[in-house]
């Protein structure tokens, strides 16, 4: 075969790839189908949009409960891996970069509204001192689901550990895939796990033992 | 084993984080110590607990976000039209090769002056015609004028050109 038979046949497999139905799309690995939407197929990037939406979904949502602000983000964060695609190394896999976009971008949400609450109660502390302060312990007669429960003791937990926590403990990931989400080294990830699960341990315990005395009865969730 | 160290294996332990070669050491540390035993236990607890919030569902979009992704993309190349434009341009180069084929086919009927002259002919001209140098070529034309022609190995390719348009009968 010629090199100009070659690459017309090359140009036509090409040209057929990025008119392809998404139906042609399933049977790609994710690395052919970051080639075809750098050569600017919609559905290609469809198709990873698809394969990744739940699960970048539910990372998210371990760490912002507003449902929809965990749908803007997601769609934020397939957006910004839209355009960093050309940045993209292919000889990486794609999961951990866009999760890794989705961690860094969830983080950076959550740090924003960190520091507006704590802006709005710094200037809610000055300008309304008569207000009446709320009560600086919680009502024991208010009932929390497991959810809350375990949502409590993991935002108490720092960040770097809790994302650690969050994506081997609830999400399943490997240290080396967590690696490669945070950009640290997997010795760092070990170190940073092990701390996580004994700080867990240690907020839960302490937590569980408080109401047990407020209550009066242990609550055995297990 | 000390128990500090036995305490961060075991929290790595309780998660299947351990490869094969550290789990041996840890699990003899805990036959023999209570108190890391007890915190196996604890660990154990808690790891419960998330397990347990882990399989909880959550909120599932009946949708997938890629209707919304897709509106802020930049618009696709149209692939379908872009091979469109490449078949109409293939045909036209085509149909312009098949013309130019035919023209030069019918060319020398369409010209009265203009005849073909096989090489078994000039050679038996050229023998004929004695006095011309050998490897010159020569066109028979109807009024029996012999013309050379430039030697064609000896003459640069972009001067061919030149002397063969002063020949008379061109």
């Amino acid at each position: 075969m010629t090199t100009s038979t070659r690459s017309a046949v090359a140009e036509s497999v090409t040209t057929r790839e990025v008119g392809a139905d998404i139906r042609d799309c399933q049977g790609f690995n994710d690395a052919r189908l970051v080639e075809m939407t750098r050569e600017g197929s919609h559905e290609s990037f469809a198709e990873l949009v698809r394969r990744y939406e739940s699960r970048l979904i539910r990372v998210i949502s371990r760490f912002i409960l507003d449902p929809v602000m965990v749908e803007d983000l997601t769609q934020e964060v397939f957006l910004r891996a839209y355009r960093r695609l050309e940045l993209f190394d292919p000889s990486r896999r794609f999961g951990p970069w866009l999760f890794q976009i989705g961690v860094n971008m969830t983080l950076d949400y959550l740090r924003k509204t960190q520091r507006r609450i704590k802006w709005t109660l710094f200037s809610q502390k000055r300008n309304e001192d008569q207000r009446p302060t709320e009560p600086a312990t919680e009502d024991p007669r208010q009932a929390l689901d497991l959810s809350q429960e375990v949502r409590l003791v993991l935002d108490q937990i720092p960040e770097k550990y809790r994302t650690v926590l969050v994506l081997r403990d609830l999400e399943n990931f490997s240290t080396s895939e967590i690696a490669a989400i945070t950009n640290r080294k997997e010795a760092t990830i070990r170190w940073r796990l092990a701390e996580a699960r004994a700080k867990f341990q240690k907020l839960w315990t302490a937590r569980q033992q408080r109401d047990s005395i407020a209550g009066g009865a242990e609550v055995d969730y297990a | 084993m000390k128990c500090r160290t036995a305490r961060r294996k075991i929290r790595l332990l309780v998660g299947n984080d351990l490869s094969q070669n550290e789990v041996e050491p840890v699990q003899e540390h805990i036959a023999d110590c209570v108190p890391c035993r007890q915190h196996v236990e604890d660990l154990l607890d808690s790891s419960d607990i998330l397990i347990t919030y882990s399989a909880e569902a959550l909120s599932q979009r009946r949708t997938s976000v890629w209707e919304s992704v897709v509106e802020q993309l930049p618009p696709q190349p149209d692939a379908k039209g872009a091979t469109r434009g490449r078949q109409v341009r293939q045909s036209i180069l085509i149909v312009a090769t098949v013309v130019a084929i035919t023209a030069v086919g019918i060319l020398p009927d369409l010209i009265p002056h203009a005849t073909s002259v096989a090489p078994s002919d000039v050679q038996a001209k050229n023998a004929a015609a004695g006095d011309l140098p050998a490897g010159e070529y020569v066109r028979h034309y109807p009024d029996e004028s012999w013309q050379s022609l430039e030697v064609l190995d000896s003459t640069p390719r972009g001067n061919r050109r030149g002397p063969v348009r002063n020949v008379v009968g061109f």
